[in-house]
């Protein structure tokens, strides 16, 4: 053997196929080539060919249906046996996959404001129970971190006092409140002086044994 | 406001009256005062010297101010500012306003003899004695036009 190995014989038979079908088409070629030599005989090899298209192309187009019907046959079959979840589970790793995934595009390409505007927020709120949420709600530890005085301390209470001012009419509301108050006043004074006149004028009556006072004057 | 009738006003009123009237007079007699020292001094500031008070001069100031100041308030509206703080008016005894010369008369007889105001006080019809003599009579009127008045009070 010469350190070669031994031949392999599914090599050897197929090189002696190859050998003899090339044999045969050479064997062929050359028949047909001398057949066409003959008269009337190259038409009806050219209409043998076409035939011999046609039905070759029937026999793929056969196999095609058959393969697909068998194809999806298989893997119906397959699927209903095989759990794809537990595989993928079992052999995807799926963080290498998730690594993978562009969420940035993703969420690039999603329309929010359509998806908004599908929402429909009162149906939200009414099946909402703020009350119960604003009783979870611990209003003195919020007010607890809020620096008021940094707050104050950003106001310009100058500005805002003077803006106050501006809008209050002040002559108006002094001449007002001291109108009606003058004028509550002088009602007084005039009540209270008539009170005291018939008063005096009842005593003086008394003392000098007179009646009621005449009502004309 | 309610208003009340236009009846006569009796001697409490119109002795607080009087005395918002006095006041008023004393505070112009002390602004004429005050007016005659700054003239002097305007005039004469070298010989400037604060006046001694002198008793009948100013009698007939506080005489002289009071009938001025009682005459053109009875005359013009019957209302002096005393009365118009109490609510009163002065009037005749058809309702209407006296006129200058029973307004100069009854200013005098006022400033003269005030205590006429105290007969108000005894009078059924709530007359002073200067009322009486000149048949005027002090009503009761809170607005501050003469047109409310009603004839006959």
């Amino acid at each position: 053997m010469d350190g070669r190995r031994a031949p392999d014989p599914l090599r050897l038979a197929a090189g002696v196929a190859a050998t003899a079908g090339g044999a045969l088409q050479r064997v062929i070629g050359l028949g047909v080539d001398t057949a066409r030599l003959l008269p009337g005989v190259d038409p009806l090899l050219v209409t043998l060919e076409e035939r011999g298209t046609q039905t070759l192309r029937s026999a793929d187009e056969l196999a095609d249906r058959v393969l697909h019907a068998v194809l999806r046959r298989v893997v119906q079959v397959a699927l209903q046996e095989v759990d794809l979840t537990t595989i993928v589970r079992d052999h995807v790793d799926l963080d290498v996959v998730a690594e993978g995934i562009d969420i940035q595009r993703i969420i690039d390409r999603v329309d929010v404001d359509a998806i908004a505007a599908r929402v429909d927020i009162p149906q939200i709120l009414d099946r909402v129970d703020i009350d119960a949420v604003a009783a979870r709600i611990n209003v003195d530890a919020i007010v607890d971190r809020v620096d008021v005085d940094s707050v104050i301390g950003r106001v310009d209470l100058v500005v805002l006092a003077d803006t106050v001012i501006e809008g209050v009419d002040l002559p108006r509301i002094i001449r007002e409140s001291t109108d009606s108050m003058s004028n509550e006043a002088v009602r007084g004074v005039r009540t209270q002086g008539m009170q005291a006149d018939d008063a005096v004028a009842g005593f003086v009556g008394k003392l000098f044994g007179r009646g009621h006072e005449p009502d004309d004057a | 406001m309610s208003t009340p009738a236009h009846r006569a006003a009796g001697i409490v009123t119109r002795g607080l009256a009087a005395g918002i009237d006095l006041a008023v007079v004393l505070a112009v007699m002390g602004g004429i005062y005050v007016g005659v020292l700054f003239l002097r001094l305007l005039f004469s500031p070298q010989e400037f010297s604060f006046p001694d008070a002198n008793a009948v001069l100013s009698v007939t100031l506080f005489i002289g101010v009071s009938v001025l100041y009682l005459t053109a308030c009875w005359a013009v509206s019957g209302r002096t500012v005393g009365a118009v703080t109490m609510g009163l008016r002065v009037v005749s005894r058809n309702g209407e306003l006296i006129g200058w010369l029973r307004a100069l008369l009854r200013a005098v007889l006022c400033v003269m003899f005030g205590f006429g105001l105290f007969w108000a006080a005894v009078d059924g019809r709530r007359r002073s004695l200067q009322d009486i003599l000149l048949r005027t009579a002090v009503v009761y009127d809170w607005d501050p036009d003469l047109h409310a008045v009603e004839p006959g009070t």
